[in-house]
């Protein structure tokens, strides 16, 4: 059947490898029986599922294929870094600095960037999440990198 | 009188302080996203998942559905003055909702779709309490083979309905399948797809997947779309007043669009969206002059108001009484369900009755707080509409990321949230749903223990599903769907069904 590199085509081709990599992993767990199934039985199961799914899909892909939808990749990588610097600062630095990296690094992801406007929105967020998680939830959050 | 007692039961549990704070707080953020386009039901709620360890679990249940019919009200605003729908299954409400307004008639459109709601949300309440115990009571009997055969129709159902192809809504439940793998194996104590790293012991965290697939992923697909929107409607008092024939030819579109969504909402898979679409068809197929439709009919908004409102309660029918979810949103309260301690299933309702009943008579309450909310201060929504998204969604991250912390004071919680947000931007590029992974997620486990419980007993004999007659119909069930969407694959008469987002 004529196929090529279209978006089903690709889901079917992450299928496969996602299918893969669950099932060389899943040949280090005991199959065991039907009667008594070992902790590998579901996986291989579903690795082998996902493979034959994968496989379907990308064997229809030139009939069911849409086109790709557009992607903001400028939020995807901003939000993204985002979210993963304020779990690196959190603890070592406390909630108000990676509150205040984390709303420059989502601001990013706008065409003009806004420092001041930013910065307002940063400072009122630390003041709410203080009032919210600290004040009324008592969690036991470090706010600035030298307390507690 | 039984009833009586439970009801009594459900006012006594809804009627705490703790409780009403929380369905109103639930009501009110829910029509607050409701109205606010490009940020969606299910990101509100994962956002709000983490508040679920605080509070006991009837009172978490009443706040999260809250939120998930709150914003079925709230929806129909935007979509009514701006033709934005505010949710998915509000996008057929813009079809009439907006001609009325450039009629000059948006108040009563406002009004008649409060009203709908109400009139479906109502209906459909009175349907789940006195239709959900009994069905509790006839799954009671269910075995293991039984319960699994039913959380695969339940999994094969939402696959197929959701998506417009279903091998790959099949592999998005099997994605979520195989994360609900990761962690200790229950029956033999070996860590699987762990990676020797401690903190996937227990297993993914559902509350970071649920946040990353949904909060994260909304607000990164929205960033730069949502345009800024103007508008300098005055919605006064007097303009919600509905003219006399406006009600009378309301009555019988809100009672059909109220048994459609009631009939939706408790099949799996299918959501809100899918009863207002069929509602507004049905009423345009009925209605003596269907060339009205598209022009400003009141029919035409308010059906599709009580379908969905209809469908947002009737959806908890399958979720508690059966522990199958019908849609992302459900998959959610079983989550908060699970993390309280409780098993999802028949036992729920006999087992915890204040829990059922409260979470009955709170919605009762809820759709009034909700009436209150519309009627007289739907002139705050429509200035609501103006907070600029690039000040809202920092702050939905902030959020996110401290709720998810919240939970177990982890930052690799908040690692998983980017690490799904990005698998749900994959997701949307390579056009799988997300919402049967988080299907498969949850019922993953419980599949497979009762999968391993039926095989242990009929010593490995995989006929044990086709011997036992409740098993065997969903079974033939299961059969049927996919025999049927291979058909319309092929006759490729398919539309893709819309998306629950």
């Amino acid at each position: 059947m004529y196929t090529r590199v279209n978006r089903d085509f690709l889901a079917g081709l992450a299928c496969l490898l996602i299918a893969s990599l669950v099932l060389w992993q899943a040949y280090a767990y005991d199959m065991g029986t039907l009667r008594n199934m070992g902790p590998g039985y579901l996986p291989r199961f579903l690795g082998i599922s996902l493979a034959v799914l994968g496989v379907i899909t990308m064997v229809f892909s030139a009939r069911t294929a849409m086109a790709f939808p557009s992607l903001n990749y400028r939020a995807l990588i901003c939000i993204t870094t985002g979210i993963v610097v304020f779990a690196l600062l959190m603890r070592p630095a406390g909630l108000f600095l990676a509150t205040i990296s984390l709303v420059y690094l989502c601001g990013l992801s706008e065409r003009r960037f806004q420092p001041v406007r930013l910065g307002m929105l940063a400072l009122a967020l630390c003041g709410m999440s203080y009032l919210v998680f600290i004040l009324s939830l008592n969690m036991p959050i470090r706010l600035f990198p030298w307390s507690f | 009188m039984e009833i009586l007692n439970n009801l009594a039961l459900g006012f006594s549990v809804a009627f705490t302080i703790e409780n009403l704070m929380y369905c109103a707080l639930g009501v009110t953020i829910g029509m607050l996203i409701g109205v606010i386009p490009g940020v969606g039901h299910l990101a509100a709620i994962s956002m709000l998942l983490p508040l679920t360890y605080y509070v006991p679990a009837t009172t978490a249940l009443v706040m999260l559905a809250g939120i998930y019919y709150g914003a079925q009200y709230g929806g129909s605003t935007a979509a009514i003055l701006l033709n934005l729908p505010g949710t998915p299954s509000s996008s057929v409400v813009c079809l009439d909702g907006y001609p009325m307004t450039k009629q000059g008639r948006a108040g009563v459109a406002l009004f008649m779709t409060t009203i709908a709601s109400f009139v479906g949300s109502l209906i459909t309440v009175v349907v789940l309490a006195a239709f959900a115990p009994p069905l509790a009571d006839f799954a009671v009997a269910f075995n293991s083979a039984d319960y699994f055969s039913m959380m695969l129709l339940g999994l094969v159902a939402a696959a197929i309905l959701v998506q417009g192809n279903p091998a790959k809504g099949l592999a998005a439940v099997v994605f979520g399948l195989l994360l609900g793998i990761v962690g200790t194996d229950v029956s033999t104590g070996i860590q699987r797809y762990t990676f020797g790293l401690t903190f996937l012991y227990d297993g993914l965290n559902i509350v970071a997947i649920a946040m990353g697939i949904f909060g994260v992923t909304e607000v990164m697909a929205n960033v730069g779309k949502v345009i800024q929107v103007k508008s300098d409607q005055k919605i006064t008092f007097r303009s919600l007043l509905p003219t006399r024939s406006d009600l009378k030819q309301s009555i019988f579109p809100m009672l059909r669009g109220t048994g459609i969504g009631t009939g939706i909402g408790i099949l799996p898979g299918t959501g809100t969206s899918i009863g207002s679409f069929i509602a507004y068809a049905v009423e345009k197929k009925v209605s003596k002059n269907p060339e009205k439709f598209g022009k400003g009919a009141i029919e035409g908004i308010t059906a599709p108001e009580s379908a969905n409102n209809a469908a947002a309660q009737s959806a908890f029918i399958p979720t508690l009484t059966l522990g199958i979810p019908g849609d992302a949103v459900m998959a959610l309260m079983l989550g908060a369900l699970l993390i309280h301690g409780i098993t999802p299933g028949p036992n729920v309702i006999s087992d915890n009755p204040d829990l059922f009943w409260g979470l009955v008579i709170s919605f009762l309450i809820g759709n009034v707080l909700l009436l209150i909310l519309n009627i007289p201060m739907v002139g705050l929504w429509v200035r609501l509409l103006r907070i600029p998204y690039p000040i809202l969604y920092p702050s939905i991250i902030l959020f996110i990321v401290i709720g998810v912390y919240s939970i177990n004071y982890s930052d690799l919680d908040i690692m998983l949230v980017a690490l799904f947000g990005v698998v749900g931007c994959v997701f949307l590029l390579l056009g799988f749903e997300p919402a049967p992974l988080l299907l498969g997620f949850i019922l993953g486990p419980m599949m497979e223990e009762n999968f391993r419980r039926a095989m242990l007993l009929s010593r490995g004999d995989l006929m044990v599903f086709l011997e036992r007659p409740v098993s065997a119909a969903f079974f033939a069930m299961i059969a049927a769907l996919i025999v049927w969407s291979i058909i319309s694959a092929v006759r490729k008469k398919r539309v893709a069904v819309t998306k629950e987002f």
